[in-house]
């Protein structure tokens, strides 16, 4: 596998105000990297730099092997980096129709390979029969798969989606996300994706890179993010958490739901972290089981979450069945499935 | 007192609006109801009628009761220079007019506020005190265009330039950033996005600019009374030719004439507006 994008070391400064500090990763070709961080932690800005319409102060980018910026000089202008661009919101050309939007950056565009390619893409994104539209004749969803298919149509090296879903409603979100997923798997583009959607990261990266605070703090597959996290602040933006204190010696720690396995040792006064969904009633408990008293109850449909106060005031969150969901009042006993968090 | 209104339209300007939020841009339903239209139609009608009517019909009773000694050879020689004059007028301004817009618009800094600056002075300054400028640098720098058309268009340009430049830089301004950079991430250079992108996008604020200009460049009278060649006479040249000796029935056709033609970019102004209003 080689690298289609790296950063190394960027760190971008607007006046005084350090918005990148240090970013450094890389994207394999052919895969799919979600960089993960709340509103403002600067994952637009990455993006410009990587485009090129921003020069990082320091550091280096390197697209397929070819350095194209390096310590505030920048060596390969915008339109030459082979670089495919989903903005917020599509941004389609609103002068111009669907296929025209499509087929943009192709060379010689009135050419019968350009019009079976730009055929080719709106196929990729199903909206073959709109090629005719005007922009404004769509819905957000379709803006966004027209805007995909113009950025894959010059088969750039990578393709940048920026919170592409952002504008969409939560029912149309998921469906055009798996769209869009699908399509960048058969066309074997290379995607950065920049989000603050831990369950959209999540779902369709192959791997994540988290930031927080201006820097990657941790980058992995993302079933290694959200299962060792490596710091409590990861634990806590990748994942719903319940937090505990306790003592923790080597691989064990006991805490108000009773001792449980660490995945990392850990020795001292720690906050243990567990997810909901670990958490469950216990049938058939035992002495040592935990016990609580359920003070609040929600119901989601496919599932629900109690909230259980312990005899010690510290409250846990559990994730359950919904058919299984205890009335608010019910004294419950508790059990933890497989390994705990513990932070210092 | 003209600077110091460029510098206080530029504070407030400076907070730039843009279009905010999230979602698709969709047409306005335009709606209307007969208890707003109604004062608003009285109030249109009202401004409609003095400002069109009354010149209208009294021109029109000149031009009929002198319709007998009219040289309609000559008001036809002052139609076609009138419009010649706005046509070349209006497609000067846009030329210069469009660098400086999309400058203005896209490329924050000295050298734009600058050019800004510069542009809106002019503006500031009575025609008159522009064309007696143009007058000295004809008659020092460039004699042999002097009483020239080049350089009564030359007049001109200087003179309408600012309202052409407003309107282009206001439609640029409009159209969203995103757009232009999605153009460069597509293999498509700075000057070529200009060319495919930001002027396509800014046609209707473009058309109005070049309305404006042929508009305000046949009705123009001291820049022209000056710089036009001696046996030129415009539309508005000829009716303040006739109308300071009161000969009103010699004035009736040229008004009625000048009336007419600028009925025909003012056309296309309200067109834009409509279509702007419906985007």
């Amino acid at each position: 596998m080689t690298a289609a994008l790296e950063l190394i070391g960027v760190t971008h400064r607007f006046d005084d105000t350090v918005v990148l500090d240090n970013v450094s990763f890389q994207v394999e070709a052919g895969s799919i990297t979600a960089v993960l961080g709340p509103s403002g932690v600067g994952k637009t800005t990455l993006l410009r730099i990587i485009c090129g319409f921003e020069t990082p102060q320091q550091g280096r980018v390197v697209i397929n092997g070819r350095e194209v910026a390096r310590d505030g000089n920048s060596l390969v202008a915008a339109e030459h980096r082979g670089v495919g661009l989903v903005p917020q919101e599509g941004a389609l050309f609103p002068h111009l129709s669907v296929a025209n939007n499509v087929s943009f950056g192709l060379k010689q565009r009135r050419s019968g390979e350009s019009r079976a390619r730009t055929n080719h893409l709106l196929e990729l994104v199903g909206l073959a029969h709109c090629a005719d539209r005007r922009p404004e004749e769509l819905s957000g969803g379709m803006q966004q798969r027209v805007a995909l298919a113009r950025a894959l149509a010059p088969n750039p090296a990578i393709v940048l989606l920026d919170e592409p879903f952002a504008s969409l409603d939560a029912a149309l979100r998921a469906s055009v996300r798996a769209e869009v997923v699908d399509a960048l798997r058969r066309s074997k583009a290379t995607a950065l994706w920049v989000t603050h959607d831990q369950q959209e990261a999540l779902s369709c990266a192959d791997n994540v890179a988290v930031m927080l605070d201006r820097r990657v703090v941790q980058r992995g597959t993302p079933v290694d993010l959200y299962r060792s996290p490596a710091s409590q602040a990861v634990a806590e933006f990748v994942g719903e958490a319940v937090h505990l204190r306790g003592q923790a010696r080597g691989t064990t720690v006991s805490c108000a739901m009773g001792n449980l396995q660490l995945a990392r040792a850990a020795d001292g006064s720690v906050t243990v972290i567990v997810r909901p969904e670990q958490i469950e009633l216990d049938d058939s408990p035992t002495e040592t089981s935990p016990r609580g008293r359920v003070i609040a109850s929600r119901f989601y449909g496919h599932d629900g979450e109690i909230d259980v106060r312990l005899p010690n005031d510290e409250v846990v969150v559990a994730r359950l069945h919904a058919r299984l969901l205890p009335p608010i009042g019910t004294d419950v006993a508790l059990r933890v499935n497989g390994q705990a968090l513990a932070f210092a | 007192m003209a600077l110091l209104l460029i510098v206080l339209e530029r504070h407030f300007r400076s907070r730039v609006t843009q279009r905010l939020g999230a979602g698709t841009a969709r047409s306005t339903v335009r709606r209307t109801t007969l208890t707003l239209v109604a004062p608003a139609l009285v109030v249109a009608l009202t401004s409609i009628g003095f400002g069109i009517g009354v010149p209208l019909v009294s021109s029109i009773r000149w031009t009929r009761e002198a319709s007998a000694t009219t040289d309609w050879s000559a008001v036809f020689t002052t139609i076609m220079s009138s419009f010649w004059i706005g046509f070349l007028t209006g497609l000067a301004t846009l030329l210069l007019a469009l660098p400086v817009g999309i400058l203005i618009a896209r490329f924050k800094g000295r050298l734009a506020d600058v050019t800004e600056g510069a542009v809106f002075v002019t503006h500031s300054l009575p025609g008159i005190v522009v064309a007696l400028s143009v007058v000295y640098l004809g008659i020092n720098l460039v004699r042999p265009l002097y009483q020239q058309v080049p350089l009564l268009v030359f007049g001109q340009v200087i003179i309408f330039l600012p309202l052409v430049v407003g309107a282009v830089r206001t439609s640029i301004e409009q159209s969203r950033l995103a757009l232009e950079d999605v153009s460069r991430s597509l293999g498509v250079s700075r000057m070529a996005t200009v060319f495919r992108v930001t002027i396509p996008l800014a046609i209707p604020g473009i058309a109005a600019g070049g309305a404006l200009a042929v508009l305000g460049a046949m009705k123009e009278l001291p820049t022209t009374l000056i710089l036009r060649p001696t046996e030129v006479e415009t539309l508005a040249t000829s009716i303040w030719k006739y109308s300071v000796v009161s000969d009103f029935g010699a004035v009736g056709p040229y008004a009625v004439s000048l009336m007419l033609l600028a009925a025909l970019p003012t056309a296309l102004l309200s067109h834009v507006a409509v279509v702007k209003v419906a985007r």
